[in-house]
């Protein structure tokens, strides 16, 4: 059971996983084709400070409310979110759970991996019904795991911070 | 037939490849024996009025072209070989002849002075054979017989643009052949898609040559000795064997669209797509149903 | 970074917090080489052709027009986020311009082999190269 100071702890990190991935959508990228993907940022707090479901639920919290909000449920663009949110959690918890071998930032990149692997097969599947959208797995991989190395960092930095106030919850 | 052969064959078993090979073999014979050209040939002893006794294969074209002779009423004609020498467009240097020179050449024309009893060809005078318009397909046809006696599933002969496909493709999907459109080697005229059969095309663009403003192409009619003008630039056949296709592309190029599609009429499994000189595409009434057709 | 465990209620999910790992590491590169490697077998076994098309087939949502990629021109097609362009040059297809806002499409570009795609989502653009010999068995001339 979680306790309402948990709940509202979850409810925090939801909300800022939002506002990150709509700041982040809706702010011209400072680079081109690059999205940094800080929403996922929150979900491997989560995964640090609250544990693994908790973590799951900051994902599909995030991408719904952005699918809700940013219009479009069944757009392709909230079928990609959802696809890649999903496949992520998919790498992200069985990695986390791989006897503690991996720290958030091997994590955060299988996740940043998965989620654009993902997309392009779904993308694939969907849209082109044919492997080409592959030729770009070299360039966009690369950077999912130049960016996922990065927002490890900054979770593992967040959470330890974040770990020195008490996390409501036990005591 | 001085033309690129290319053949694939599925699966891709080491028996398949020595099909392939062996197919090659075989064309490469038929070639041989249905040459008019070397001087110690059959032919060329025919050509000389010598009774001569045909070897198989050199029969079983010869029979196929005199077939589709009778039935076009001699639009397509395997006498015509006299006609064609002297145009050179068998030897790939082609020039205008002089009209009494046509005239007296095309006095050898005429495949109703020749009978086949056997083996055997009787005529009372010599005869100048051409089987160009038959010994490519006949060819196709023989390579896909060997490709298919040797464990092949599926596969295609393709004889510089006269074709034969068999079988299901990897991916079980139909075999797609693209009809050149006349002027442009880029473009097409279409795309057809088969399962089983073959594809032939005779068209003005494929050998001609140009003199005093005019343009001579390689398609001649047996009547008059010129390149046929029938208002068609092209013609593609579609039917269960190249030897058929290959003739009756040729057949209905000399006799022009009307009576081109009545000589199709009531044959099961053959089609065809002409392009005219208009530019207009016509087809008959299998093609988009009985076989597929995508028009560019 | 591995901090007292009287810190976290919460005490399995501290393991996490660690400088990488040997084990992130090896991961990093199993992936980096996926990344190199996974796109020549999916893209092969998928039956992706190396021969050029002569035209390309552009959906929108509005629906799908086929442009031939033998001239030169510069089409300007409509999503809904915004007009874009699209430029055929020397036989290949590019993304010119794109209202979207991370520009993959443009990243994409030039393409001109059959089954080739450009594909912007944002946009719901798709730009696929069909047609020429190269989805064709043979051709009858």
């Amino acid at each position: 059971m979680r306790s309402p100071g948990r709940v509202a702890y979850l409810a925090l990190l939801i909300a800022a996983a939002f506002v990150l991935s709509s700041l982040e959508r809706a702010l011209p990228s400072p680079v081109p084709m690059i999205r940094l993907g800080l929403g996922n940022v929150m979900t491997l707090t989560a995964f640090a400070v609250l544990g693994l479901r908790d973590g799951a639920w900051v994902t599909f919290g995030r991408v719904a409310l952005v699918s809700f909000i940013w219009g479009g449920v069944f757009s392709p663009t909230a079928v990609m979110s959802l696809t890649g949110g999903a496949a992520s959690l998919m790498v992200m918890i069985p990695l986390a759970l791989c006897g503690r071998r991996f720290s958030l930032y091997g994590i955060s990149i299988g996740g940043a991996f998965a989620h654009i692997s993902a997309q392009l097969a779904v993308a694939s599947a969907l849209y082109v019904q044919s492997a080409d959208l592959f030729r770009l797995l070299p360039f966009l991989g690369s950077i999912a795991l130049v960016t996922g190395i990065i927002n490890g960092g900054i979770a593992t930095l967040l959470a330890s911070k974040l770990m020195l106030n008490k996390v409501p919850g036990s005591g | 037939m001085g033309t690129l052969v290319e053949i694939a064959a599925y699966p891709d078993t080491n028996r398949v490849r020595t099909a392939v090979a062996e197919a090659y073999e075989r064309m490469e014979a038929i070639e041989a024996a249905t040459d008019h050209r070397e001087e110690d040939s059959v032919l060329a002893a025919l050509r000389r009025g010598e009774r001569v006794t045909l070897s198989g294969d050199l029969r079983a074209a010869f029979a196929s072209a005199m077939m589709i002779a009778r039935e076009s009423s001699g639009a397509f004609d395997p006498t015509m070989g006299k006609v064609v020498s002297l145009w050179g467009f068998d030897m790939d240097t082609p020039r205008l002849p002089l009209e009494q020179e046509l005239r007296n050449s095309l006095k050898t024309v005429g495949f109703e002075k020749v009978t086949l009893a056997g083996s055997i060809i009787k005529a009372d005078s010599p005869v100048w054979l051409d089987l160009g318009g038959v010994a490519k397909g006949y060819a196709v046809d023989e390579a896909v017989k060997v490709l298919k006696e040797q464990g092949a599933s599926a596969g295609i002969v393709n004889a510089g643009g006269d074709l034969k496909a068999f079988g299901k493709k990897p991916g079980g999907k139909r075999w797609r052949i693209g009809v050149q459109a006349p002027d442009d080697h880029q473009e097409l005229a279409g795309v057809l898609e088969i399962t089983n059969g073959a594809v032939a095309t005779s068209g003005d663009y494929e050998r001609y040559f140009e003199t005093g403003g005019k343009r001579y192409h390689h398609i001649l009619d047996p009547g008059t000795g010129y390149p046929a003008r029938s208002g068609l630039r092209s013609v593609t056949i579609v039917a269960f064997d190249c030897l058929l296709a290959d003739a009756l592309s040729t057949a209905i190029f000399v006799m022009g669209p009307e009576k081109g599609l009545e000589l199709l009429k009531g044959r099961d499994g053959v089609h065809a797509v002409l392009v005219l000189e208009t530019g207009e595409v016509l087809t008959t009434g299998g093609v988009g149903s009985e076989v597929g057709f995508e028009r560019r | 970074m591995r901090e007292g465990k009287d810190h976290f209620p919460t005490s399995g999910a501290s393991s996490f917090l660690r400088r990488p790992t040997i084990w992130d590491t090896c991961l990093l590169i199993f992936l980096l080489l996926l990344t190199f490697t996974a796109p020549r077998i999916l893209i092969g076994a998928s039956g992706g052709s190396l021969k050029a098309g002569s035209y390309i087939e552009v959906r929108t949502v509005d629906g799908s027009s086929v442009i031939s990629l033998k001239k030169d021109a510069t089409h300007i097609v409509k999503g809904p986020l915004g007009a874009a362009k699209i430029i055929i040059e020397d036989g290949q297809a590019r993304m010119e311009s794109a209202p979207c806002p991370l520009k993959i499409c443009e990243a994409m570009g030039p393409i001109k082999n059959a089954g080739e795609t450009i594909l912007c989502l944002p946009n719901r653009i798709s730009v696929k190269v069909t047609g020429g010999e190269g989805e064709l068995d043979a051709v009858s001339r």
